[in-house]
């Protein structure tokens, strides 16, 4: 380098090389023992949903870029606006007392539906958390995003007082900014894969500088097949072979229909990827399957359970969670629903493979579902295993329109449902953070 | 002529006997051994003690070169220049482990597991009691990660750096040396995500990346010859498109295939020293180990990919049959 530096210069090549040297000793990073920093990246915010921190491998771990890619209306802001509250509990209940930074990018944020979650859901209440520990920015351009990155952010961050630093920065969502009129060619492509370079810079060095967790939510795209010639196999990786491993999900039929959008470019940039699917499949949901969710107390008659008596016979909708890759755990997929607390798995009775069976399975005509579902939770003499799991599933691959249908109702039955505060102030349960490593 | 016979070129002789040589007909040392002395003699017109020595010399040269690959690949072993990276698959197609002094590059498709195998040599090292630099590029792998994967009391052989810029990364290897000469000596250096860096640099012009190329890799080869430093380098993957006629195209161009690359290409690596290793999956928990090259001294032709599946409880890929 310092020939180079020498000749533009037009200095002395011993000048130069000792100015570099300088240079470097100057900026040298010194090296850190292990031993000293063995807890970095131990650091997570509990989603809520023991499940569902298993499977992400203790849950959201700052000093990452996680991505939550799904459909609309699948379930990924809700995992935002869930996380950012959780983070705020103290360690004892699986946060980091700590703070949000929710980007949006074309909506605002859904302050409504955040009063929501922070009512329903068990581990929070208000004495905990609240709004005013979201903190919330729009960027509207990829511009406004880098400078809001590059500048503003980290001096926020350096600036924040030390009792409730920024720990979490969700941006919601990368793709809308990346949305144009212009067909794909190659001039489109090299300007998205800098884009997408130059904030990915951004985000890592946030990450590690301030240990924070970044969740970027991001869309998916209809998966369209292309023939392959048998003789391009030979000629090394293919993308299009490759991406189905990096960019879709396998666990159930259909789950693979869709791919990650923003292409290899993006997906090489995040530590951990996660795909929510509206997989189409409805169940009647019971308290088993919840497992040993912490309910509310005194509001024994939950949330979770009153939809179903609203919408009388109808069985909830099965939504598809799947770690497709992190650098923290293995693949894994997981069913959960959307209820009014956010995100909720659901009890893994079946092993992946008699999964995919019931799936494949015609539904069953000769025993219809039972009405309702408390009918399941007082029966014991009905064997767990010939329930009809999946009554709805081809039912909706004819129509998918019943699901957008479905999910409005769900907006309008939020908008609805409004508890008064008191019901669930101070709780005061202490369930200690999960504690998977 | 047979085949693995050495040139007689390679001998320590003045032109004008090699020209003489070929003239009669001599092509290799195993053409010369198969002939006597005195034939010798006479055919070059030279007195018997001169055919003699050279007699020796391909002699000599005989003696030093039979064995092959593989039993060299095991001598090298037993005397521990070469180091079994834990990972049975990835130890076969290097033809038995990671040999001292070189570099492996590993590369593969977002969330493969070129880094747990990074962190298995890692762990292969520490169990020789024997010290690591290791430098993350991309938060792919925290210390709490690496920590958890170690033996208990290994920490102390672990030196950890974050870099996430160009610039910081060429500060690191331009001292790499301060490092490398403190007491005791480091004798593995792991850069994990080395491609990370340049996206801070993509409006660098081509001649300036070279460039940069060409300093990464004389301070690889500096730090292999002098400090006997074994690398690893980890890289993400980008696509090239090829047309129909197998030649780059664009993605416009009809009938293109995007094929799948690691993505800062060989320059920055000393050739000689360079093993290059893809892991190409062919499911979520199967795929194939896949030489892309290997150091310049070695034979020409390549490996075969060797396959591997990763169990339940381990994330280092081990083989199909156990």
């Amino acid at each position: 380098m310092a020939p180079e530096i020498a000749r533009r210069c037009k200095t002395s090549l011993a000048d130069m090389k000792a100015l570099v040297d300088a240079f470097c000793k100057a900026s040298l990073q010194p090296l850190q023992r292990l031993e000293e920093i063995k807890h970095v990246g131990n650091e997570k915010i509990t989603t809520g949903d023991p499940r569902l921190d298993h499977a992400l491998g203790g849950g959201i771990r700052t000093g990452m870029i996680w991505e939550v890619a799904g459909e609309s209306a699948a379930g990924k802001t809700q995992l935002a606006l869930q996380l950012s509250l959780l983070v705020q509990l103290p360690p004892r209940l699986g946060g980091l007392s700590s703070s949000a930074c929710y980007i949006t990018t074309s909506s605002t944020l859904p302050t409504t539906r955040l009063l929501q979650i922070l009512n329903a859901h068990p581990l929070l209440s208000s004495t905990l958390c609240g709004l005013s520990n979201v903190h919330t920015i729009s960027t509207p351009t990829i511009a406004a995003l880098l400078q809001i990155l590059s500048t503003t952010l980290p001096q926020f961050l350096a600036s924040k007082p030390n009792d409730r630093p920024i720990k979490l920065i969700v941006i919601d969502s990368l793709a809308e900014l990346f949305h144009t009129s212009a067909q794909t060619t190659t001039n489109t492509l090299v300007e998205r894969s800098r884009s997408v370079s130059e904030i990915s810079v951004c985000l890592h060095t946030l990450a590690s500088k301030y240990q924070v967790a970044i969740l970027v939510l991001n869309e998916v795209v209809d998966v369209f097949v292309r023939q392959i010639s048998p003789e391009w196999l030979d000629n090394g990786l293919l993308y299009f072979e490759q991406s189905k491993w990096f960019s879709r999900a396998h666990s159930i039929p259909l789950e693979d229909s869709k791919e990650v959008s923003l292409g290899l470019v993006w997906a090489n940039q995040v530590n951990a990827r996660m795909l929510l699917s509206r997989t189409g499949r409805r169940r009647y949901i019971s308290k088993d399957d919840l497992g040993t969710r912490i309910q509310k107390p005194s509001h024994d008659a939950a949330p979770t359970r009153s939809h179903q008596t609203s919408t009388d016979q109808e069985a909830t909708l099965i939504r598809r969670f799947t770690v497709i890759f992190s650098s923290v755990a293995p693949p894994t997929s997981l069913d959960y629903i959307v209820t009014e607390a956010g995100i909720s798995t659901l009890v893994d009775n079946n092993s992946s493979a008699s999964q995919t069976e019931q799936v494949l399975a015609p539904p069953s005509l000769e025993h219809p579902a039972p009405p309702v579902a408390s009918v399941l939770e007082d029966d014991p003499s009905i064997p767990r295993s010939q329930l009809p799991l999946d009554v709805g599933f081809a039912e909706d691959l004819t129509n998918a329109n019943l699901e957008v249908a479905e999910d409005d109702e769900w907006e309008q039955y939020w908008k609805d449902y409004d508890l008064p505060e008191h019901v669930y102030s101070d709780a005061g349960f202490d369930v200690g953070a999960p504690t998977v490593n | 002529m047979s085949l693995d016979s050495q040139p007689l070129v390679s001998l320590p002789l003045p032109p004008a006997t090699l020209s003489s040589l070929a003239k009669a007909g001599y092509e290799t040392v195993d053409d010369l051994l198969s002939s006597t002395v005195e034939v010798l003699a006479e055919e070059l017109h030279v007195p018997n003690d001169t055919a003699q020595k050279i007699f020796a010399l391909a002699e000599k040269r005989k003696e030093r070169v039979p064995l092959s690959q593989v039993v060299s690949m095991l001598a090298s072993k037993a005397t521990g220049r070469v180091v079994s990276t834990t990972c049975a698959p990835l130890d076969q197609i290097l033809g038995g482990g990671i040999s001292r002094a070189h570099v492996l590059e590993l590369s593969g498709p977002p969330g493969t597991v070129k880094e747990d195998v990074a962190i298995g040599i890692v762990k292969a090292f520490s169990d020789l009691n024997e010290r690591t630099i290791f430098v993350d590029c991309q938060n792919m792998t925290s210390p709490a990660k690496i920590y958890k994967n170690l033996a208990n009391g290994a920490t102390e052989l672990i030196r950890y750096i974050r870099i996430h810029t160009i610039t910081e990364l060429m500060v690191f290897l331009h001292t790499l040396d301060v490092h490398l000469n403190t007491q005791p000596k480091p004798s593995l250096l792991v850069i994990n995500s080395i491609s990370f860096p340049f996206h801070s640099a993509s409006s660098l012009s081509m001649q300036t990346r070279n460039s940069l190329f060409d300093r990464i890799k004389q301070a690889l080869t500096k730090a292999c010859a002098a400090h006997d430093l074994t690398v690893v380098t980890t890289t993400q993957m980008a696509t090239k498109f090829v047309g129909l006629d197998g030649f780059p195209a664009n993605f416009d161009a009809a009938g293109s295939r995007g094929v799948m690359l690691p993505q800062l290409g060989p320059s920055y690596l000393p050739d000689r020293r360079t093993s290059r290793v893809v892991v190409a999956p062919s499911s979520q928990i199967s795929g194939v180990l896949r030489a892309l090259s290997r150091p310049l001294h070695q034979s020409a032709t390549l490996p075969p990919p060797v396959e591997y599946i990763l169990s339940s409880t381990s994330r280092i890929p081990c083989h199909i049959d156990g």
